[in-house]
């Protein structure tokens, strides 16, 4: 069930470092020109990620950095995806399962999935990446692309199989 | 055999990884006997009538006859053993 070792998730020209979003809609208008003419999602992307993040949003209370993990429906992305912004100043992101709490998001790990249920592996390892706090700390402190890509491809290695 | 469900918004990437995260924790005790589900956000009302916990990922509207639990602690790890707790628990 799980195929994800083959599967690339990480690309250069899905790297944003160092903007300044005021808002997740924001953020979403911003990032969708670029999946949409790389292939990677549908029209219907934008309207279903903006109305997926205000009813159920994700931000996460990780430390010392707060990360965002939105996704929507399988049925409006085309190729699979992790988009990886850090930005300049924490974005306003409401937190997961408790919509009232504002947090403020320094990483949004924009997820496009395109199996219901094949990807708990990378999820899981992505999951153990955001509760590490050396490991975000290295994001955090990261130069530019490459040392981002690398970091996060050396500590999601896809050769193990669960 | 008791049932405890997961349910998220879109069931596509959290609460699958709730699920097998729970899985394997109550595997680990040797609590085979409880078996996790992962079910459609809008059909939560239906299972909870043979469920012995719901596991939520989504703010929470309303009251439940089950013990609700708090699916994030199984994302995050913060007070994850008193949640798996709590399951353990509604299941004895």
């Amino acid at each position: 069930m799980e195929n994800e070792s083959n599967n690339q998730w990480f690309f250069k020209d899905l790297v944003l470092l160092d903007k300044n979003f005021h808002s997740a809609d924001q953020f979403f208008d911003f990032t969708f020109p670029i999946l949409s003419k790389g292939g990677y999602v549908k029209d219907s992307f934008l309207t279903a990620i903006k109305y997926r993040e205000s009813v159920y949003p994700t931000a996460l209370p990780t430390e010392p950095y707060v990360v965002a993990m939105p996704h929507t429906d399988i049925e409006h992305v085309i190729k699979p995806f992790i988009f990886v912004t850090r930005v300049k100043s924490a974005v306003p992101w409401c937190e997961m399962a408790n919509n009232d709490n504002v947090l403020k998001a320094n990483f949004i790990f924009l997820l496009g999935f395109i199996e219901k249920n094949g990807h708990i592996d990378l999820l899981q390892k992505l999951m153990s990446c955001f509760v590490n706090p050396s490991f975000l700390a290295s994001l955090y402190q990261a130069k530019n692309t490459s040392e981002i890509l690398k970091l996060l491809k050396s500590n999601i290695n896809f050769k193990e199989s669960s | 055999m008791k049932k405890v469900i997961v349910a998220c918004g879109s069931g596509v990437a959290t609460s699958q990884t709730v699920a097998s995260k729970v899985t394997r924790l109550l595997k680990e005790r040797n609590l085979d006997d409880i078996k996790v589900e992962v079910v459609d956000l809008k059909s939560v009302d239906t299972h909870i009538k043979n469920s012995a916990a719901y596991i939520a990922i989504t703010k929470i509207e309303k009251q439940y006859p089950i013990p609700v639990i708090n699916g994030i602690a199984f994302l995050t790890g913060i007070n994850m053993d008193a949640e798996l707790q709590k399951i353990i628990e509604a299941c004895k």
